[in-house]
């Protein structure tokens, strides 16, 4: 088997090393790390970064990297990667800032118009060049990383939607029982023989449903205590 | 056939730490062979003998941790030295041009020798 089919094959085993870490269960931190060992396993890099791009503070955060020093990363301004052409790899003799932090290329990476951060690779530890195959693999890989990235930061916002929408849901909740209580507290002090009575018909009510088996979530204003004269809060439409 | 969990095991001979990966070098557990090499470095041990006996298979990750721990000697000025590799873990190190940058032995015990020999 010649060389260049051995190494063709190599890179459709690191593909598929990759096509199985971007899907995994594993915490995303970890899913990065082994995504980034993939990379500088295929490229025998001997440093690389996975930057993410933070559209709040306009900057980027190194999601994994090894042999780049902090300083290093700060010479990378968004601004400038973004101006590079989408999910392009590009090399350090046409772009001179990444000769000056030491990294051989860089890919921006983009899903659709919205730029999601940028893979960084040093030099070969085989002092190898990157070639026209390497750097079209490098395409593949880092656009499978856009999407990969682009899916956790939806995910994450997703997550705080639901956040959001469960404390809107609660404060509803507080709200509507504050308002029955007030009601049924305006009835018993308007009239002295039905006094209680709401406070009765709660409580009897809520007697009835627990015999029945339903759970606490299902009874609401248990906690309360209270209800209208001639209703009941327990609800009928979770049955 | 259910894949063998990846583990580490090694020991010191002379001078020189010998590792045993055992399974499949494949996933982020294999970085217990570039922390269990660290633990020699840190202690000033700068020959290292892996010996892939119980290793046959190697992938991507697998060739990453190996860098690390081939970095981790260069910068030292260490020697890693890789013997009873399977023909598949040789013909992927050739492939890739990382025999050059390592000692490779058939077997573990002419590696020690040659390690021993050298610091005479």
């Amino acid at each position: 088997m010649s060389t260049e089919l051995k190494r063709a094959l190599y890179n459709l085993s690191a593909l598929a090393d990759l096509g199985q870490e971007t899907p995994s269960e594993n915490a995303f931190h970890e899913k990065m790390q082994a995504v980034f060992y993939v990379i500088t396993g295929t490229f025998l890099a001997n440093k690389g970064a996975i930057l993410s791009y933070d559209g709040s503070s306009k900057k980027l955060d190194a999601l994994t990297q090894k042999g780049f020093t902090p300083a290093d990363l700060v010479h990378l301004g968004a601004e400038e990667l973004m101006a590079l052409e989408k999910n392009e790899p590009c090399l350090a003799k046409d772009a001179l800032f990444l000769a000056v932090i030491g990294a051989e290329v860089l890919v921006p990476l983009w899903v659709r118009d919205q730029f999601i951060g940028a893979l960084l690779l040093g030099d070969k530890v085989t002092a190898g060049s990157y070639t026209a195959e390497d750097l079209e693999l490098l395409k593949i890989i880092a656009t499978q990383i856009a999407i990969t990235l682009n899916h956790h930061s939806l995910f994450i916002d997703l997550s705080d939607k639901l956040g959001e929408n469960h404390r809107l849901y609660e404060e509803m909740r507080r709200i509507y029982h504050g308002t029955i209580q007030a009601f049924a507290a305006a009835i018993d002090a308007k009239d002295a023989y039905t006094q209680n009575h709401s406070h009765r018909v709660a409580k009897y009510s809520s007697a009835i449903a627990r015999e029945l088996g339903w759970n606490d979530n299902d009874i609401p204003g248990t906690s309360k205590g209270y209800t209208l004269p001639g209703t009941s809060t327990t609800s009928e439409s979770s049955r | 056939m259910k894949p063998v969990q990846f583990s580490v095991a090694s020991k010191l001979v002379g001078d020189a730490a010998v590792i045993y990966p055992k399974g499949y070098l494949n996933n982020l557990s294999g970085e217990s062979l570039v922390n269990e090499c660290g633990i020699y470095i840190r202690r000033g041990i700068t020959k290292i003998v892996v010996n892939f006996s119980e290793t046959d298979l190697i992938n991507s990750i697998g060739i990453s941790l190996l860098l690390q721990i081939m970095e981790d000697l260069r910068n030292i000025r260490g020697t890693i030295c890789c013997t009873n590799m399977s023909k598949f873990l040789h013909d992927t190190f050739e492939m890739l041009g990382l025999l050059q940058h390592m000692i490779v032995f058939p077997v573990e015990s002419d590696a020690i020798k040659y390690l021993k020999a050298g610091t005479r």
